[in-house]
């Protein structure tokens, strides 16, 4: 069975703990399960950022060396907060299920639009909202901080070792 | 699942940081390229200036050429420094070339090997990849068409 799959951005797809392949159809995502008919099927939608790992310093510190102090490697996206949500149905051929993603997180709790919906078919949605993940927030101004000023001693230095062997010279 | 969350994050990073890498590494392929292309500019701009001082001389049945300072005008110092430095930057090539084509295959391959087997619909990466290191492939051909056309 199709899970149609709109606006996805980063989420990935896990079901019965195996993360499912992301397909590409007229523009649009989908999910297969490998259930039959009358199974029920439980998805669960799950991001969370890069720097919420455990030995987040470590990691971005590996991938600023590798990108040349950062510069070529891919920006840490701005949107830290976590999602984890369950989606319950059964599985039906017949009928295709679509969810759409919103990416906000409902900081003031007046909003009552839920980050996971379903458009078509029929799914029971647990946690559909995102979780303010306040430390990875955190950690990105660090990171971006540390960056900068690494990039910064690290020219300096290159300049000044530059400027001393052609003096020397 | 959070732990292969992490492992395909990093994965994607990998596969991002090389594909910027592998423009870079294409860019550094086509410095000589267009440090002869930079050469060939400023011949041209100096064989325009030399036609407006030959003007100049015509309108002037010669006479500027009393002035010393109007010769010196004549002289094409830059144009012979910009050669000196085309030509050693082409000679560091020939062991920086090899490296460059090398480092560019394992970014591609590095690229496509990730891609498949994250299973993400990733067309544009790889596009991307390719294109690189097709980048790279074409500026060490025309690296050494040239070297061998001078050698020749």
């Amino acid at each position: 069975m199709k899970v149609y799959l709109i606006n996805r951005a980063d989420i990935q797809v896990f079901c019965d703990g195996k993360r499912l392949r992301i397909n590409r159809e007229g523009g649009k995502e989908y999910v297969e399960t490998d259930k039959t008919d009358g199974q029920p099927v439980t998805l669960r939608f799950l991001r969370k950022h890069e720097l919420s790992r455990p030995f987040w310093w470590l990691y971005a510190l590996l991938f600023w060396v590798l990108g040349v102090m950062g510069f070529f490697t891919p920006r840490y996206s701005k949107f830290p907060h976590s999602l984890d949500c369950l989606a319950h149905f059964t599985e039906n051929k017949q009928v295709p299920l679509q969810f759409r993603f919103a990416h906000y997180l409902d900081e003031t709790g007046q909003r009552t639009v839920p980050s996971v919906t379903e458009l078509t078919g029929n799914a029971q949605t647990e946690n559909p909202r995102y979780i303010p993940n306040n430390a990875a927030k955190r950690r990105r101004k660090i990171y971006l901080f540390c960056s900068w000023l690494g990039r910064i001693l690290l020219l300096t230095a290159i300049a000044a070792v530059t400027i001393k062997i052609i003096v020397e010279r | 699942m959070e732990k292969e969350l992490y492992r395909m994050q990093a994965e994607n990073r990998l596969c991002g940081t090389l594909l910027r890498l592998g423009w870079l590494v294409a860019l550094g392929a086509f410095v000589p390229v267009l440090l002869h292309g930079l050469f060939f500019g400023a011949a041209l701009g100096y064989a325009m200036r030399v036609l407006i001082l030959v003007l100049f001389v015509l309108i002037t049945f010669g006479a500027i050429l009393l002035y010393e300072s109007f010769r010196d005008l004549f002289r094409a110092d830059g144009l012979e420094q910009l050669q000196a430095l085309a030509d050693k930057v082409t000679a560091a090539y020939q062991a920086l070339m090899p490296v460059f084509l090398v480092l560019s295959v394992c970014f591609l391959a590095l690229n496509i090997f990730f891609v498949h087997k994250n299973g993400a619909p990733k067309t544009g990466r790889l596009v991307s990849a390719v294109l690189s290191a097709l980048c790279t492939a074409i500026a060490a051909l025309l690296y050494y068409t040239a070297v061998q056309g001078g050698a020749a």
